[in-house]
């Protein structure tokens, strides 16, 4: 069972990664737009 | 896409990840444990499905309007359903080497969704040798609406027409759901998910692609 809660951290890590990349393309796409 | 829906979308799908990794899965038909690579694949399988018929739609209305803006959306959609193609193909491989025994066996799903990489990878190659922007929009959306006729084929009737190791698909050919009601929402809810983070990942490339237009 700890190999699965490893296995979640790392799944878990990569998805906040993207979501927080994700966020900062959208905010330099509205800062350019209000430009 | 409002910013409290992506917020629940992270929620959501981290959820999902929770589920699908620790939640007690009962057994599926040989496969164990390893079935739980079905709230991975299969959704990122349909994604690409998705991305690719929209790809179509997109192609059929920059011959219809000539808005360089479809063009763009196209390419956009097609890009994603690529990079989705390729996720599900490699999750797939890993399940294939504890399953059959190896990374590739040249199954009839692997080939098809092979071929459907290529196809896409060759949609792309055309776009980048095409300098004329008006040229390449005209071409890639003939060759979008191509392609996109291609998936269904590939993807729902070849892998059901021949002899194949595959698991028996969600829709299955005796049309009964072979799934524990329990691993039945955890597989809608990450196939919400996953499409709920294709629609905004194409709306930043939409908006990213108007942008660039404009600066034009």
């Amino acid at each position: 069972m700890d190999s699965y809660y490893l296995v979640l951290i790392v799944v878990l890590i990569a998805w906040l990664v993207v979501f927080l990349y994700m966020l900062s393309v959208e905010k330099k796409i509205e800062k350019v737009e209000e430009d | 896409m409002g910013k409290i829906i992506k917020y629940i979308l992270f929620i959501w799908l981290a959820a999902v990840f929770c589920f699908a990794l620790l939640a007690p899965i009962p057994a599926l038909g040989n496969m164990g444990e390893r079935a739980r690579i079905l709230f991975f694949h299969v959704p990122m399988a349909w994604v690409s499905t998705v991305a690719f018929i929209m790809a179509l739609v997109y192609g059929i209305g920059y011959i219809r309007k000539r808005d360089i803006l479809y063009d763009h959306k196209a390419s956009s959609s097609a890009a994603l359903g690529l990079l989705f193609a390729v996720l599900a193909t490699v999750t797939g491989s890993i399940w294939a080497r504890f399953e059959w025994g190896a990374f590739w066996n040249w199954d009839p799903r692997q080939t098809s969704i092979f071929v459907l990489i290529l196809i896409y990878g060759a949609y792309f190659a055309l776009r980048s040798a095409i300098e004329s922007e008006e040229q390449r929009a005209k071409l890639s959306s003939v060759y979008s609406i191509l392609a996109g006729i291609t998936v269904p084929f590939f993807i729902f009737v070849f892998p059901r027409i021949v002899e194949t190791l595959h698991p028996d698909p969600i829709v299955n050919t005796s049309g009964k759901l072979k799934m524990d009601s329990r691993m039945f929402m955890i597989f809608l809810s990450s196939l919400v998910g996953f499409t709920g983070l294709f629609a905004w990942m194409l709306s930043l490339k939409i908006r990213i692609s108007k942008l660039t237009l404009q600066e034009k």
